[in-house]
């Protein structure tokens, strides 16, 4: 005698079909898994506690109920019904609308009422059914379990788990709906599971962590497997804020920025010179230079440029506040005041220290997609080195060149040498491959007299004056004269004086 | 035996489990006089609702709402013992002796 009641013990008769994959709305997730979820699969979300399992599980559901039409059926293990609810209110998830209107179905199965079990000789059948009804009720294409895992301890064997969460995913597979299960895990690395087995009934696995790192801590998602299918591989950063959560894929799929040869100028008619013209509109800029040699004044006046010339210019202060940045400005004729009033230009003065890389990142894109600036200002790079480890500092900045790239916002990144002679930060060594242009600053020190040169070392798709210019900042800004003569080594900083007559004389000799 | 006992027991028809409750029963009652017993038999599959409002996960699953409190006993109900204390039916050796009285 077998049941028929639930179909799907046979797929036989589906003909095979690609699978395809339906919308998340999560903010990067559905850019790591290429599409989403699998359509009539289950999914597996696994974290410890705390991790944010239930947080993508509501996420998901509200999203299928909000932006893509879905109707719902949620089953709740370990909390009931109300207190489900009420705990995302804050987020603006108000999920008891779409109750009344019959199109989400709560299915309470919090610990109070399962009983006491003889340990041995049960299966999921009623739960089975329960979710059946729900799913009949709302004629719903998406199915949520949350905190599956207090069910499954009261399941006499490994054995029985599998075999019954297989039949639930068959039947809910069969009825055409995408389901999501999240069960907690006992260890960030290690066992998948508690049970060690619902990731092989599962089509795909997604991995939530929340780790400690050097005092911080660090939600991180994987993907594990999505049978079938390719997804980006390895863990990304991502954030619990007031929208929920963002993920952070970092990097776009390809390379397939569009290039720009249009140039856009510094500010600085001298700099735009050396620069063999101004800089691409679509290019990241680094100016390097000990502290005092000017970095903020190239800032500002690229920015300032930009205002003039009534380009949007997102200024990302980290190492003075706006109001010491204005009357900075003011001291060289620049109204900062006046252009944010107009609305061309938006500084944003955060202390490093306030966030973690990852908001940072999020703040960062949601300030670029709701100002969306042509140009952008980051002053200065060093400063975040504090903030975390140098792993996380390095997927930071990937991730903000990869927004800026995507964006094509021409980019002015400053890093702070760690000594007065120059020498290499960290910023440098990770992101100067990144950059399309940079720009060093020195002191030079000649005789008794400490003066500053500029040189352009790299400018990506463009000639440009490879000499060491001395530069000045005078009341109208930067001043640029001519190269430095008989000094060596200023931009490697391990500078020599060198006799102007010997070289003279030796040129001479070569002369034809 | 004082009052009305009034349990139900949850199965889901044509499972092995389910059906080995249903005939645990069977044989734990056989005999009894139903006079102040009613045990029903409910298919989750057939009436989901019912599974709703008990709040049934697990199945086959024994609840017997009077006399109170409510107990609740998963399983096959192989263990006849707990099955009877459930239920309050009397011990069997009593009944056999009450026979030759």
């Amino acid at each position: 005698m077998v049941s028929s009641k639930y179909p799907g013990t046979s797929r036989s008769e589906n003909p095979i079909k690609p699978v395809t994959r339906i919308a998340t709305g999560i903010q990067g997730f559905d850019e790591l898994s290429y599409g989403g979820l699998p359509e009539h699969r289950t999914t597996l979300v696994v974290g410890t506690s705390g991790s944010c399992k239930t947080i993508f599980t509501l996420q998901c559901v509200w999203n299928r109920l909000t932006k893509f039409n879905s109707n719902v059926v949620l089953i709740s293990f370990e909390q009931k019904t109300e207190m489900l609810l009420r705990d995302v209110v804050n987020l603006g998830w108000d999920l008891t609308k779409y109750i009344d209107e019959g199109r989400l179905f709560v299915v309470d199965a919090s610990p109070t009422r399962i009983g006491p079990v003889d340990d041995l000789h049960v299966d999921l059948g009623g739960l089975l059914a329960q979710v059946s009804h729900a799913v009949d009720e709302v004629d719903a294409d998406f199915v949520a379990f949350d905190a599956m895992g207090t069910l499954l301890m009261q399941m006499p064997s490994d054995q029985d788990i599998r075999s019954d969460l297989n039949r639930m995913s068959e039947h809910l597979a069969a009825r055409g709906c995408t389901t999501i299960i999240n069960s907690e895990r006992l260890h960030e690395y290690g066992l998948i599971s508690r049970y060690g087995i619902e990731e092989f009934v599962a089509d795909a696995v997604v991995i939530l962590r929340n780790v400690l790192d050097e005092e911080r801590v660090r939600r991180t998602v994987q993907i594990l497997k999505l049978r079938g299918d390719d997804h980006l591989k390895g863990e990304f950063p991502f954030t619990f804020g007031d929208d929920g959560l963002v993920m952070l894929p970092l990097i776009a799929n390809t390379l397939t920025h569009s290039s720009s040869v249009d140039r856009i100028t510094s500010g600085s008619k001298d700099i735009d010179k050396i620069a063999g013209g101004g800089f691409f509109q679509d290019s990241i800029i680094l100016i390097s230079g000990a502290t005092g040699t000017g970095k903020t004044l190239l800032s500002s006046t690229f920015a300032a440029a930009g205002c003039l010339a009534g380009e949007r210019t997102l200024f990302l202060a980290y190492e003075e506040s706006l109001p010491q940045l204005q009357r900075n400005a003011e001291g060289w004729g620049m109204d900062l005041n006046s252009w944010e009033a107009a609305g061309v230009l938006k500084v944003i003065a955060t202390y490093p220290e306030a966030l973690a890389f990852e908001d940072h990142l999020v703040g960062i894109r949601r300030a670029i997609e709701e100002f969306k600036p042509k140009r952008l200002v980051v002053d200065s790079l060093s400063a975040l080195e504090r903030v975390g480890t140098l792993k996380v500092f390095r997927e930071f900045v990937i991730g903000l060149s990869t927004l800026v790239k995507q964006g094509n916002i021409c980019t002015l990144l400053t890093s702070t040498s760690p000594s007065l002679s120059g020498g290499e930060s960290i910023t440098e060594a990770h992101i100067s491959t990144l950059t399309d242009a940079i720009v060093v600053l020195r002191y030079v020190e000649t005789g008794s007299r400490l003066r500053r040169g500029i040189g352009v070392i790299k400018m990506r798709g463009s000639a440009h004056d490879k000499t060491v210019h001395e530069y000045n900042i005078g009341s109208k800004g930067i001043e640029i004269m001519e190269p430095f003569q008989g000094v060596n080594g200023i931009i490697l900083g391990l500078q020599q004086s060198v006799d102007i007559t010997e070289d003279a004389d030796l040129q001479e000799v070569f002369q034809p | 035996m004082d009052g009305q006992v009034r349990a139900v027991l949850f199965v889901e028809r044509g499972r092995l489990r389910s059906e080995a409750a249903v005939a645990n029963l069977a044989i734990i009652t056989k005999g009894v006089s139903f006079g102040n017993l009613s045990v029903e038999i409910i298919d989750v599959a057939e009436e989901p609702q019912r599974a709703v409002e008990s709040q049934i996960f697990l199945v086959p699953m024994l609840v017997r709402y009077a006399p109170k409190p409510e107990i609740r006993l998963g399983g096959d109900l192989s263990n006849s013992a707990e099955v009877r204390l459930a239920l309050s039916l009397p011990n069997p050796y009593e009944v056999a002796n009450n026979g030759f009285q």
